[in-house]
């Protein structure tokens, strides 16, 4: 067929012909595409892992090489000077992936401890690795800028300079980044910083308060300040978080602003004071507790229940006997339980006086 | 007249076809889009999460992991075992035997040292009987409670579960889902940002068809070899990453997949549990709990996330394939009609004006609306002069189209998750993304169909799904034996 006959045919092909052909070649093109970045992707990142990972070997090869020196005698300084030549070579030849270095030193000292986990930060300081993780605080991507606060607060970086500049990222709008400012604040002080709470404004999420935790947990229970300073915040996220604190790091010196809060008007106040007070014996707390009983809300209710079972005496049984014909099925259920345990205490305690 | 009538008549009918097939790949897309965007958001937020702090944190929810079980002797242990090893700090997992016929109970009774507890029953949700509720007397296995209950089918053994939790949240499963060490505290932590009440979240579910499983977890990956899993674990990619994740984003989920969910106790039970004369009773509740939120008129959200947690395995026959989807589309359609008060009803916001239709149009009313298409071609065809060429045109397009959103799954899935690792992956799953709209989609078609019929005439069986489970890694000693 002539040349000239299958273009006067094309050319005199309807309008929806045209746009047909078009969308399927589109949709043609877009599938070689994706197709190809499925390959590409593959190929990419397999090399890349595999590089990391010959990288990763090597660092940890010249670090572990270093230990097995300063264990076969030399002195402190000459192991450190060792450890630095290498990486100073390798960068000089290959260049040195910073990022990388800083992770494996970081998870190396997790299992170091005293001189030769001080050792280990005086290598990164002389590789200039602190100052690569503070450069990269300024950058945009917020990921980025709380990996650098890891590793800042991973090398102990101290400087009062970098500390005035995590402080400012405590204000950041983004909730993760300005976490991750506070809880660097917080592992660079000798003694944790939470002034942060004076000034907060917006609710202090369990996400974030279950982080703040985790890092206190590190300080020597003496370090830690009076939570109960807190108790009479107006964001009632931070009472909720100091009620949390008291009870974790057992600080019942102010057991009378802790009762307080049993009248607390938020029931999420209330039913955490009522398991601060369980947890603490404070058993002063036990009046306010009956007056509990008989809540509208079946989660102070249930705590109260459970509290007076804790704390209570047998005195506290009739105010309890009226529970175990709620309609609730979990007011039956746990009322009987600290009925149960009212009534354990008295036979054990009359045993301890029978056996004497 | 009557040829002008039948040329209106036929120019009304493909306009309106095309029109449709044009907003539903245009939605479709739009979906992608916004899926991709929810993907790609999740993964930024969530790169540097430490999950250490969960880990070992007292503050930390309770979550009441909920298996209801029903004849399944064969792999209950291993499941149970692999759930009391989850990497979170505060939960307990309640088995809740629904009246099995096989040897299930005595099986969990022996290997767990149960011993019955003399507790009375909650029935705050109205259930079936419970005859028995069971603890260990190991300390090691305290976090079980087992429940003997009369046979009530799995939403009256869910409803029992949610009587008896303890904690605030509950997650419910089936019983041969396999759920990653992770899942609770990847799933637990949009209840615990301040970002509004989150009442349930959802998670990635995969097929775990010749993937190897070693004490009910899942040791080693694998793209399942048969065609007919190949083609729904490419679909679960597609369905997953893509459409779900997009409603997610627009707050518009309508269903939060039984095989694994993380549910707030109390509005579950505010909005009645779960429905027990229905067979899409994980879509009915979510559904059931949304409009609750509307009702009382408060601020929610239902969260999906794209981390593939659970692993399901499916159904590898022609036959066991037809009654799950032929259950699905019934599970569909009642609670459509059960929900029908949502209909572009501005009440209940963006789930009545465009979730709700959207899934009455283009998910139940799509099949439909191909065999209406097909057939209006064949009438035209025997009738008079067929547009051979439009219709191939346009059919190559569908095609087309389908197989490009595959492809955009499979980039996201690469990007993201990469959990298929073997180099033959790629070109199995490509070459499944060009084949599953020509041999599985009209198996799924005709099966919707089957299930809207089923529907009608009243079919309520949930249907025998015959598990052949999971490839199992050989012991050591046993291999040496063999050798």
């Amino acid at each position: 067929m002539p040349i000239a006959m299958i273009t006067d045919q094309l050319a005199n092909l309807p309008f929806q012909y045209w746009v047909l052909a078009v969308a399927i070649s589109l949709l043609m093109a877009g599938c070689l595409v994706l197709i190809a970045i499925l390959y590409i992707r593959r190929l990419v990142s397999a090399t890349r892992k595999k590089k990391r990972h010959d990288l990763q070997f090597r660092y940890q090869y010249f670090l572990y090489d270093a230990l097995v020196e300063s264990e076969a005698g030399k002195t402190p300084e000459a192991f450190q000077e060792f450890v630095v030549n290498l990486f100073r070579e390798e960068e000089e030849k290959h260049g040195l992936n910073k990022e990388l270095l800083i992770n494996i030193i970081l998870d190396l000292k997790k299992s170091l401890s005293g001189q030769s986990r001080a050792q280990l930060l005086e290598i990164a300081a002389t590789l200039k690795l602190p100052d690569y993780a503070l450069r990269k605080l300024d950058r945009l991507s917020f990921n980025t800028q709380i990996q650098a606060l890891r590793e800042i607060s991973g090398l102990q970086v101290t400087d009062s300079a970098v500390q005035e500049k995590v402080k400012q990222i405590q204000y950041a709008k983004h909730a993760a980044l300005s976490q991750e400012a506070s809880l660097t604040l917080i592992k660079l002080g000798e003694s944790p910083d939470l002034s942060f709470l004076d000034v907060l404004t917006t609710p202090l999420s369990q996400w974030q308060q279950i982080h703040l935790h985790h890092c206190l947990r590190n300080f020597e229970r003496h370090q830690l300040p009076d939570f109960s300073q807190w108790l009479t915040s107006t964001n009632e996220s931070v009472v909720l978080f100091s009620l949390r604190m008291i009870t974790e790091f057992e600080q019942c010196n102010n057991s009378e602003l802790i009762i307080h809060q049993l009248s607390h008007k938020s029931a999420n106040v209330v039913t955490e004071a009522i398991y601060t007070v369980s947890q603490l014996k404070i058993a002063s707390a036990v009046p306010t507790l009956v007056s509990l009983l008989h809540q509208p809300n079946p989660r102070i209710q249930i705590s109260s229940i459970r509290a007076i079972g804790r704390l209570g005496t047998t005195q506290q049984v009739p105010d309890l006997e009226s529970l175990r014909i709620d309609s609730s099925y979990w007011v039956r259920q746990i009322t009987v339980e600290a009925i149960a345990r009212l009534r354990t205490k008295v036979d054990s305690a009359s045993e301890v006086i029978h056996q004497s | 007249m009557k040829e002008i009538i039948i040329h209106s008549i036929s120019y009304i009918a493909e306009n309106l076809i095309l029109v449709y097939a044009i907003i539903l790949a245009g939605f479709s897309f739009f979906l992608s889009v916004i899926g991709l965007i929810e993907v790609y958001k999740y993964l930024i937020n969530n790169r540097s999460d430490d999950r250490n702090a969960l880990l070992s944190s007292p503050f930390t929810p309770r979550i009441s992991l909920i298996v209801p079980m029903y004849n399944e002797g064969e792999t209950i242990i291993d499941s149970v075992r692999s759930l009391l090893s989850l990497q979170y700090n505060n939960y307990e997992v309640v088995v809740v035997n629904d009246g099995s016929t096989d040897e299930s109970l005595q099986k969990l009774i022996e290997y767990f040292q149960l011993v019955p507890t003399y507790l009375e029953s909650n029935y705050e949700l109205p259930t079936k009987k419970v005859k028995c509720l069971y603890k260990s007397r190991q300390k090691v296995f305290s976090r079980l409670v087992v429940i003997d209950k009369a046979n009530g089918g799995k939403a009256d053994a869910l409803n029992t579960g949610i009587n008896h939790a303890q904690g605030s949240l509950v997650a419910a499963m089936d019983a041969d889902s396999i759920i990653a060490p992770e899942a609770l505290l990847k799933m637990v932590k949009p209840f615990l940002q301040n970002k509004g009440r989150v009442i349930a979240t959802g998670s990635i579910i995969r097929i775990a068809n010749s993937c190897t499983v070693e004490d009910g977890s899942l040791v080693n990956i694998q793209l399942p070899k048969g065609w007919l899993a190949r083609f729904q674990a490419l679909e679960y990619i597609r369905v997953f990453l893509l459409s779900r994740l997009g409603w997610s984003r627009l707050n518009g989920l309508l269903i939060i997949s039984g095989a694994f969910g993380l549910f707030d106790r109390e509005i579950i039970i505010k909005a009645g549990g779960y429905c027990t004369k229905t067979v899409g009773e994980d879509m009915e509740l979510t559904i059931r709990m949304r409009r609750y939120m509307h009702e009382q008129k408060l601020a929610y959200k239902v969260v999906h996330i794209p981390d593939p947690l659970c692993w399901t395995e499916a159904p590898t026959s022609l036959s066991q394939l037809s009654r799950q989807r032929n259950r699905w589309a019934r599970g569909s359609v009642e609670t459509l009609v059960k929900h029908r008060g949502l209909f572009f009803n501005p009440k209940y916001g963006l789930m009545g004006m465009l979730s709700y239709p959207y899934w009455l149009f283009f998910e139940y009313l799509a099949p439909f609306i191909e065999v209406v298409g097909i057939g209006y071609f064949g009438i035209k065809a025997i009738l008079s002069q067929p547009s051979w060429l439009n219709f191939s045109l346009f059919l190559v397009i569908i095609y087309l189209f389908s197989v490009f959103l595959s492809l955009v799954a499979l980039i996201v899935e690469e990007f993201s998750y990469h959990k298929y690792q073997n180099k033959s992956d790629v070109a199995k799953l490509i070459l499944t993304a060009f084949v599953e709209p020509i041999v599985f989609h009209p198996i799924v078609l005709v099966n919707a169909l089957k299930g809207s019929l089923d529907f009608l005439v009243g079919k309520k069986s949930w249907g025998e799904m015959k598990r052949k489970g999971f490839a199992k890694q050989e012991p050591e000693s046993a291999k040496k034996v063999a050798s």
